[in-house]
This record gives structure tokens, sequence and C-alpha cells, in this order.
């Protein structure tokens, strides 16, 4: 009676384990083949159906630098706005000043315990903010190097983000919230429920306003005020999967957002309303950024390209291929002239595009607009 | 200043996996070091659960992985993944292989194997040691200490054993 009864329960036990140990395997196998998949397709041998053009096609941009990052895994670039310096952040939690026209390194911080996966530098040029996997945020003399200021987050910063007069940080992350806080008090003012992780935050070039993107794929507008409580402006809706990066155009009425649905967005901010829908990307888009005169828009995805789009017509300006693995970041320099981009290949790449851009405008544009299937579920709160 | 975070629920379900597989290797250490405490009450109920203890340490830590993944944006297609987080991997799929060999046909069916297989288990230590410190190094969180203090003194008493062992033979 009792062996029948432990035999009854090896067996239940017995198919229990087999069960979770099928499920194990699936996983496993699922986000290898994800990323066997995805490694084809970026290295053009798997043909996509979601790339109208071939690569030829595309003005390649060549790299006039590449930074090399020795190894590590790079998340995170900002130019200083005289255009000087450049800072990176990545995997192994150091903070690095590079000089953006010979690209050799200037310093090296041990920044965080962690890696770093965004920084913001102060319009004013004289603080750098970066955010960690180590749950803090923390504040810096740009020119120095000196630590001013550590916030705590509460669980993995993704996001970060300095309002244009450099009084407030926006920060999110893993723990759900959007934290609003003050820069030169390191108060924390307001803490916004997001409805899952936060990936991306922008703040709006000329006011308090502040935008989002979260894991789920929606991105929120909000208002800030110093004497009343934030307001939700907007939720927009339209993303099939996580929003990877959001910017404000330099007038503030454009938002662009990129996705893990491999699509860029660009949202008309006051009203609500999806403007375009830039197709181009072959895997999820992780970065984006406005040019300083507003036409250009610069996009970095985990296909291992950089695109360069005209806002106004959506067509694909040009390519930098250059790099190996994922693309992160990107972002222009001051003038314009320059790109940045930064790479899980571990190098930063420089290249000049200020000229390449008119030059492909005259030349021969390349249609890539694509509208969105969920136009419509653009909604105006 | 030191500061200490509150762990988030990937950490809660990493530090659960390490306490259930610590639970695994007591009683059979302690059979060896405490040999007074064998038939006391928490050996024996350790002892005769121990393979669905460890399928609990298993499921803990897959969960656990499983959300880190996602959240750390870890790409396997890069090869430099498989050596940052090699110790978490390995540990993974050392609690697979005895997950998946942890019922009575396997044992019947490994025969002298199965116990070699299952020797694997004292590998993991090394490893979760080594996962634990590399991974919260510098940011500890509340179950940080705890975790360490547990692996730590698990693999202090299985070096004990292993000593009373050696030392029994001769
Ligand atoms: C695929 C396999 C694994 C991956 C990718 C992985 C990844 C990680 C990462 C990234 C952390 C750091 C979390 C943080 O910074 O807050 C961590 C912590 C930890 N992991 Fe794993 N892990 C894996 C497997 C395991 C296994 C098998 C165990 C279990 C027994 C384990 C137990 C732990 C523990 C106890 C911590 C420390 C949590 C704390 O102190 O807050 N991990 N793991």
């Amino acid at each position: 009676m009792k062996s029948q009864r432990s035999k009854k329960r090896a067996i239940s036990l017995g198919a229990l384990m087999n069960f979770i140990v099928a499920i194990a395997v699936f996983g496993v196998g699922r986000v290898v083949w994800q990323g066997v998949g995805l490694r084809l397709s970026a290295t053009g041998l798997e043909s996509s159906h979601n790339l109208p053009l071939s690569a030829e096609a595309v003005p390649s941009i060549p790299a006039s630098h590449t930074l090399d990052n020795q190894g590590t895994w790079i998340y995170t670039v900002a130019l200083s706005p005289e255009g000087s310096i450049l800072v990176s952040g990545g995997y192994d939690g150091q903070i690095k000043w590079w000089d953006r026209k010979t690209g050799s390194l200037l310093r090296t911080i041990q920044g965080h315990a962690d890696a770093i996966e965004s920084l913001a530098i102060s319009a004013n040029g004289q603080i750098l903010v970066t955010g960690s996997w180590d749950n803090r945020i923390k504040v810096w003399d740009l020119k120095t190097g000196n630590l001013r200021r550590t916030l705590r987050h509460g669980d993995d910063v993704k996001a970060i983000a300095l309002s244009a007069n450099g009084k407030l940080v926006a920060s999110g992350g893993t723990n759900n919230k959007l934290q609003i806080w003050s820069l030169e008090t390191g108060q924390l003012l307001h803490r916004l429920p997001a409805d899952t992780w936060i990936q991306s935050v922008a703040f709006h070039p000329g006011s308090q306003t502040v935008a989002y993107g979260s894991q789920s794929g929606q991105i929120q507008v909000w208002q800030l005020s110093q004497s009343e409580k934030p307001r939700l402006l907007q939720t927009l809706v339209g993303h099939q999967g996580m929003v990877g990066a959001v910017a404000f155009s330099p007038d503030g009425q454009t938002l662009a957002s990129g996705s893990a649905d491999k699509t860029i967005k660009l949202w008309n901010v006051d009203q609500g309303q999806l403007l375009k829908g830039l197709a181009g990307h072959i895997a999820p888009i992780r970065s984006v950024a406005f040019s300083p005169d507003g036409q250009t828009l610069a996009t970095g995805s985990q296909d291992t390209n950089v695109n360069l789009w005209n806002v106004q017509t959506g067509y694909i300006l040009g390519r930098l291929n250059e790099h190996r693995q994922a693309v992160w970041t990107v972002a222009f320099s001051p003038d314009g002239q320059e790109l940045a981009s930064g790479s899980s290949d571990a190098t930063i790449k420089l290249a000049a595009v200020h000229d390449l851009a008119r030059e492909a405008i005259a030349n021969s544009p390349l249609a890539h607009t694509v509208p969105s299937e969920r136009e419509s579920d653009s909604q105006d709160l | 200043m030191i500061v200490i975070d509150s762990p988030p629920l990937e950490n809660c379900l990493g530090f659960l996996a390490l306490s259930s597989y610590v639970m695994t290797l007591a009683p059979s250490i302690s059979r060896i070091v405490f040999p007074k405490y064998k038939k006391a009450f928490l050996p024996k109920i350790l002892l005769k659960n121990r393979r669905l203890i460890g399928v609990f340490a298993f499921l803990f830590a897959f969960f656990h992985g499983w959300l880190l993944i996602n959240k750390r944006h870890i790409d396997f297609s890069d090869f430099r993944t498989s050596w940052i987080y090699c110790q978490g991997i390995a540990t993974m799929i050392i609690f697979t292989v005895l997950a998946a060999t942890s019922n009575d046909w396997s044992v019947k069916a490994l025969k002298k194997n199965w116990k070699q297989l299952h020797r694997l288990t004292y590998l993991a230590m090394f490893l979760l040691t080594w996962h634990v410190w590399d991974k919260m190094s510098g940011h500890w969180t509340y179950v940080t200490p705890i975790s360490m203090v547990a692996i730590l003194s698990t693999t202090a008493l299985y070096f004990l054993r292993l000593w009373y062992e050696h030392r029994a033979e001769n």
C-alpha cells in the first residue's frame, strides 16, 4: 500500500519535472533562436520582408573615427554643448570622457557598481547625470569629474533626462515609476505611475513637459509644474512593442519614438496624433535623436545599423552599417556635423553626416514611409 | 557609506533558489559533520524531500534567470554574454540536468552514473558564490549578505565533511 503510494508520488513528481524541463528547454531555445535569427537578418543572410529596399540602395555613411571601449558594451553616449567632449557609459559602470576631435580617451571614472544605461549632459555643460542598474543616479561635475550627489532610484535605472533649464532630472526604470528630482537639492519631487518598466525618457526642449516610453509600447506625456500636481497630457498608443527610445524635436512640436516593433513613429505632441510611421530597421529600435536643426532623425537599432531619415519626407538618407552588434545609442554633435553611435560591439563611431544628408536629399530620395496599421489608435486624452 | 537596497522580485527568486539549493545539501553534509543530529526532525524532513526541494531550486532559478534575461537585455548571440553570465548559466545547466534526472526512472536507467551525475551539485556551490559576488558587488540588497553567509558556510562545512571522510578512510 505504502509502496504503491510512493510509486504514484514518484510518477507524478517525474511528470511534473519533465514538464518543467520541457518549458525550460523551450524557453532557452526560444531566446537562443531569437538571437540567431537576429544575427542572420542583421548580416543579410536572411531575406527580410520588412526591408523593402536592398542594402545597396541606401547610401552608406562611413565612420570617420572609431573609439575603442576595450571590449565593453556601450549603452549610452552624450556630447557636451560646445561639442568638444563625448561622454560614454556601458556595461562595466565606467564613465569615459573622450576628445571628440582626436578620439583620445581623456578620463575614466568607475562611476557605478553596475552598467550605466543612460546619461545626460546639462544644457550649460556643467553637469553630467548618469543612471545605472545599481539603482543609483549620480550627478557629476562634467569639467572635473567630481561626484556632486547620489540619488537612489529604487531599482534598475534605464532612462534619464535633464530638463532644458537644468533644474529637473527625470528617471525611469524597472520600478514602474517615472521619478522627477530637483537637481539642485536632490529632492524627489514626483513619482508618476507607469503601467510597466520605463525604457525611455525625454524632456521637452522648451517647457516642463516630459515623455516616457514603456515596456508595453505605451508613451505618456506629462506636464510638470512647480505649484500643481503633474498632469497627464497624452497617452500615445500605436507601438506594438517596447518603446526603447523617445526624443522631442528641437522645436518641441514632434515626438519621435522607436520601438521593439521595429518602427519609428513621429507624433504631434499637442494633439497626440500620429504623423508618420517609418520602417527600415529589421530589429528593435533602441535610440532616436533629432539633429539640432530638426530636419534629420537618427535611429539606432539592434539590427546593428544606424539610419538617418529626412523628417519631412520620411525618406532614408543614409545608413551607417559598420557596427557589428546592436546599436544602443545615437547622438548628434551640437553643430549637427557629426553623429556618434555606441554599440554592443564595444565601439563608438563618429560619422560626418551633415553634407551627406544634404546630398542625399538632392539626389535620390527613397520612400520608406509606411502608414501604421493602428494609426487610428493614437488617442488624445 | 554602505547603503543596502530592497531586493526586487527577480533577486528574491535568485535568493529562494539559492536557499532551496543549500537545503538540498544540508542533510548530507550535516550527517557527517554533525552526526549527533542525524535523526533530528529537520535533517530528516530535508532528506526525505530532497528531490522536491531540488526541483523548487530549479524552478526559482529558472524564473530568476528568465526575468533577468529580459531586464538586462541579455543577448545570447553575443559570445561575451556567455562569459559575463557564465556562472549563472552553468549553474542553470546543472540544475536543469539534475531536475530532469530527479525521478526513479532516471535513477534506474543511469544506475551507477546517476550518483556521479548528481555530484555535479557540489560544483554549483562554487559557481554560486562567484555568481552572487560578481553580480552584486557594490550594490547589495537585504538578501545578499544572507545568501553569502549561507553559501560560504555550506562550502566550509562541505570541506569539513571531505576532511572527516578523508580521516575516516585513513
Ligand atoms: C541563466 C542564468 C542566470 C542569469 C542570467 C542570472 C543573472 C543574475 C544577475 C544579472 C544578477 C544580479 C541582479 C542585480 O544586479 O540586482 C543575479 C543575482 C543573483 N542570482 Fe542569478 N542568474 C542566473 C542563474 C542563477 C541561478 C541558477 C541561481 C541560483 C541558485 C542564481 C542566484 C542568484 C542570487 C542569489 C543572486 C543575488 C540576489 C541578491 O543578492 O539580491 N542565479 N543573477
